[in-house]
């Protein structure tokens, strides 16, 4: 799967390992004799690197992934892998922090926390890739976390809970997750609520980056126009820390039997969820089928789902994808502020996955959507920030080779060899097995209009 | 609002940190550039990461040249174009989205810009779709681009920042079609006729001023094939836009809308992008606030782009004259306080040399803000195709950024002060606190 950037920042919630049905998994520390991207290595202590020099872009993008749960790793302590992110890039070390360096030297500082992974990367423009790379890998390959730096990413999660928290999106897919998990970091949202986090303490980060931020648990990925490789290899490979024991990533057990439509709460518009469990990454071909799949259905402006959607109720907000996950993917589309009903926008949704349902696709058919999909997914890793995205990702999920950026001009790789090998009859035989049966709900309301008064004597106020 | 409160406060009187050396150089990829015997100009940046490519082509009308009566053909225009039937009955833009790609247009201040990404191999035969469609765009398609254009206008007219900004360039544009909605508006739409449609896009014929821009996997008998349908354009040059008086007053504008709270936008002249300022603009604007880049509310084949909530800065400098633009909303914060910050800011500014550390800072965020606006394909052909049209060719590319990183302090006085007075606020007020 790709990870569009959009989906990327607006996911901030969340997607990752689970274990087949019915029972639970538990991901061991990720380097383990994993078969590599080309320019990917496993330093001695277990870090991982991936080192690309790509794109005519005149930026890098620099990123470290920890392979982390979001929730922690004792009792569940949903918001806490955010917590410790915000506070690494906010504390300072000789009066200033990774946030500091990053914005003087005109680059870009993110962080998105997955259930399972957790990304903290800087786009750098070109001129300032050697200092940024060392920035970042000193202040997150060595994590310090101080007092004022704690207290600083206490304000801008709470910020955040609050952003997301009206975000009918994030609602809707945490609502899924929700619903196909019963615990574990795919269960909990990965912003937490205030009550938790209000208890957090420093100790709770200090603890939970020791814990986490151990290099066999970590990949470092360096992709930009105008890299020295060599020199940004050695970079990396001397910033690595000593080796450190990993941590085994709690088990989220599948939800069993079908649970009724999950209210996830009010948010800014109403909407409504689908979602449906899917084939584990160590299945190419099947997770590969499913990633023709959404892009065939749910690509906005072209896939037949999210065209139904539109062309019925242009204001309503379509978004689907498959996640390509460790043990189990998830597919699911979310419909926003639309003027349909739920239930009619499911009846909606239903209707056009149904051809996909009934047989294979017309030869033909079949021929011209895979052409558009091998040309979608390579547009949607073009930029030095999608392909180092896309090698953090499959390296969160156990299959780094796998990745669509691990590819060149002639399509080789794993990934574009298994869209080369997908039938109309493979495609079919995914879609059966996987959208064939009901899908888990969530809904999210319209948050109620408050009066602008309280006033008794205003008309309109509250009484 | 974050950005541009913390940086004018940095502006009014921050501690300084140490200065930092000068940034190293970055370059862009070498670039070819052709210009064929009737002046349409190819020019390519070759990448082997991936068999796909982007495409842009610009052509010399735009915004500028419309008039009171036509407002909106320009995108009308551009919207047949992109309808008109070119392979087995589909339009330019389903034959681009059945081959995986995308084919989309952007009215700019002086051009009409159509942009095609794809499979590399499938670009030549898109393009000559493109040219086709340009030459000869279909009537029959008029009645259903005209009916997109309007409802993405109306859609502008409830965005409180495109509002705003639309307020500024009234004002500060008016004698040229720059100075209406980009959109045009609906009255104007609704009189648009297929004459007057065919008639702007006689207007792109122009040999001069044509410039054709590609990024990706291309081979050089690929790019010989793309620019092929171009040679037959006529070899003339397209007549300059109307030119644009000075403002030398202040204005103060003020508009209602459906808004929960006040919005606020102030906008100054500022240099165009081929000004010998223009760098320095580039580093007041870092001082002043990152916003959004010149795109940020360009108007194109899907409405418009800036979100409702912009705030902070914009710079729109593909215009001539340019213009510097402040984005406030009163939901962000005190706006009073915020406009405090912005004249002791500019009184800053103008009033004395700031400290090289200060300068030195701004010129990296600067220089940062330049090399990340360009990260994909769709990027790279945008910017490489405006620097073909510039005097200096495509080398502007890498002397744009050599230009940001010499800016000094008394450049930044000087500029300030040329520029930054004779203010146009535009006030977009609640329905309600009018009436």
């Amino acid at each position: 799967m790709i990870i569009p950037r959009g989906a990327i920042a607006a996911l901030a919630l969340g997607i990752a390992c689970v274990a087949g049905a019915g029972r639970a998994a538990s991901a061991a520390a990720p380097a383990a004799a994993q078969k590599l991207a080309p320019g990917e290595s496993v330093l001695p202590d277990g870090l991982t690197m991936a080192v690309r020099r790509a794109t005519l872009s005149p930026t890098a993008a620099l990123e470290v992934w920890i392979v982390s749960p979001a929730d922690g790793y004792g009792t569940s302590t949903p918001g806490i892998a955010r917590l410790t992110a915000l506070s690494v890039v906010a504390t300072k070390v000789n009066g200033q922090s990774l946030r500091d360096i990053v914005h003087d030297n005109g680059g870009q500082l993110m962080i998105s926390v997955f259930p399972s992974s957790t990304e903290i990367s800087v786009l750098a423009p070109g001129n300032a890739a050697t200092p940024l790379a060392q920035a970042l890998l000193a202040r997150v390959i060595h994590p310090a976390i101080d007092d004022a730096g704690f207290r600083d990413a206490k304000l801008r999660l709470a910020e955040q809970q609050a952003v997301a928290s009206t975000d009918p999106d994030v609602l809707l897919r945490d609502g899924i997750f929700n619903q196909l998990f019963t615990n574990g970091p795919f269960h909990a949202s990965t912003y937490g609520g205030p009550v938790i986090l209000k208890g957090l303490g420093l100790a709770d980060a200090q603890a939970f980056a020791t814990a986490a931020y151990v290099p066999a648990n970590e990949i470092v990925v360096a992709v930009g126009g105008g890299l020295d490789e060599a020199a940004l290899g050695a970079q990396i490979a001397q910033a690595a820390p000593g080796a450190t024991q990993g941590n085994v990533m709690p088990v989220s057990a599948r939800a069993q039997g079908q649970n009724p439509p999950l209210n996830a709460g009010f948010a800014d518009t109403g909407g409504v969820a689908v979602g449906w469990a899917g084939p584990a990454v160590s299945d190419e071909r099947m997770s590969t089928a499913m990633d023709f799949l959404s892009d065939y259905l749910t690509r906005p402006d072209y896939g037949v789902v999210a065209k139904a959607i539109a062309n019925d109720d242009p204001r309503a907000e379509f978004n689907g994808q498959f996640i390509t996950l460790r043990d189990t993917g998830i597919f699911y589309m979310t419909v926003a502020a639309g003027k349909r009903s739920a239930d009619a926008t499911i009846a909606a949704i239903t209707d056009a996955i149904a051809p996909v349902l009934r047989g294979p696709l017309p030869r033909g058919e079949f021929d011209r959507a895979l052409a558009a999909f091998r040309v979608h997914t390579l547009r949607d890793t073009q930029t030095p920030e999608e392909l180092a995205d896309n090698y953090g990702w499959y390296f969160a999920q156990g299959a780094p080779a796998y990745a669509p950026a691990a590819t060149d001009m002639t399509l080789s790789g794993d990934y574009y060899n298994q869209a080369a090998a997908l039938t109309p009859d493979i495609v079919y035989e995914a879609a059966k097995t996987y959208l064939g049966v009901k899908p888990v709900i969530a809904t999210v309301a319209p948050r109620p209009t408050t009066p602008a008064t309280t006033s008794m004597l205003v008309p309109g106020g509250r009484p | 609002m974050k950005l541009f409160a913390a940086t004018v406060v940095a502006l009014a009187g921050l501690t300084l940190t140490a200065a930092a050396p000068p940034p190293d150089a970055t370059r862009f990829p070498q670039a070819s550039m052709l210009r064929l015997p009737n002046g349409v100009i190819v020019t390519a940046q070759i990448s082997s990461d991936a068999p796909i490519a982007s495409a842009a082509v610009f052509v010399p009308a735009g915004l500028a040249q419309q008039n009171a009566a036509n407002a909106g053909i320009a995108a009308v225009t551009a919207a047949v174009v992109l309808r008109t039937p070119v392979d087995g009955g589909k339009s330019v833009s389903a034959a681009a989205v059945a081959a995986g790609g995308d084919a989309a247009y952007t009215v700019d201040p002086e051009a009409t810009r159509f942009e095609i990404e794809c499979q590399a191999s499938a670009l030549p035969q898109l393009i000559a779709d493109l040219a086709r469609a340009l030459a000869a765009p279909d009537p029959s398609q008029f009645a259903a681009a005209r009916s997109d254009v309007l409802n993405a206008a109306k859609s502008d007219d409830n965005n409180p920042a495109m509002v705003a900004y639309s307020m500024v360039r009234q004002v500060r544009y008016q004698g040229t079609g720059f100075a209406f909605p980009q959109g045009g508006r609906s009255t104007s739409l609704t009189r648009l006729t297929v004459v007057d449609m065919q008639r702007f896009a006689a207007s792109y014929q122009y040999g001069n001023g044509t410039v054709i821009a590609l990024a990706g996997a291309l081979a050089p008998g690929e790019i010989d094939s793309i620019a092929k349908p171009f040679a037959s354009w006529p070899a003339r040059s397209a007549p300059p836009p109307p030119a644009v008086t000075a403002e030398k007053r202040q204005h103060e504008i003020v508009a209602h809308r459906n808004v929960q709270v006040p919005w606020l936008a102030v906008g100054f002249a500022a240099p165009s992008q081929f000004s010998k300022d223009f760098p320095t603009m580039l580093v007041i604007q870092a001082l002043l606030g990152r916003g959004g880049d010149v795109h940020a509310f360009s108007f194109g084949s899907s409405g418009s782009a800036a979100p409702p909530d912009y705030v902070g800065a914009y710079y729109q400098y593909e215009a001539r004259p340019g213009s510097f633009l402040i984005f406030f909303n009163g939901a962000s914060g005190d706006i009073d306080a915020a406009l405090k910050q912005l004249e002791d800011g500019i009184t800053r500014l103008r009033g004395q040399q700031l400290p090289d550390e200060l300068i030195a800072r701004a010129r990296k965020l600067a220089l940062g803000d330049y090399y990340l606006s360009v990260t994909s394909l769709s990027d790279a052909a945008w910017l490489l195709g405006r620097s073909a049209g510039s005097p200096d060719g495509v080398a502007f590319e890498d002397a744009l950024a050599a230009r940001i990183s010499s800016v000094t302090p008394a450049d930044v006085q000087r500029v300030a002060r040329q520029y930054l007075a004779d203010e146009t606020v535009a006030v977009v007020l609640p329905v309600e606190s009018g009436r």
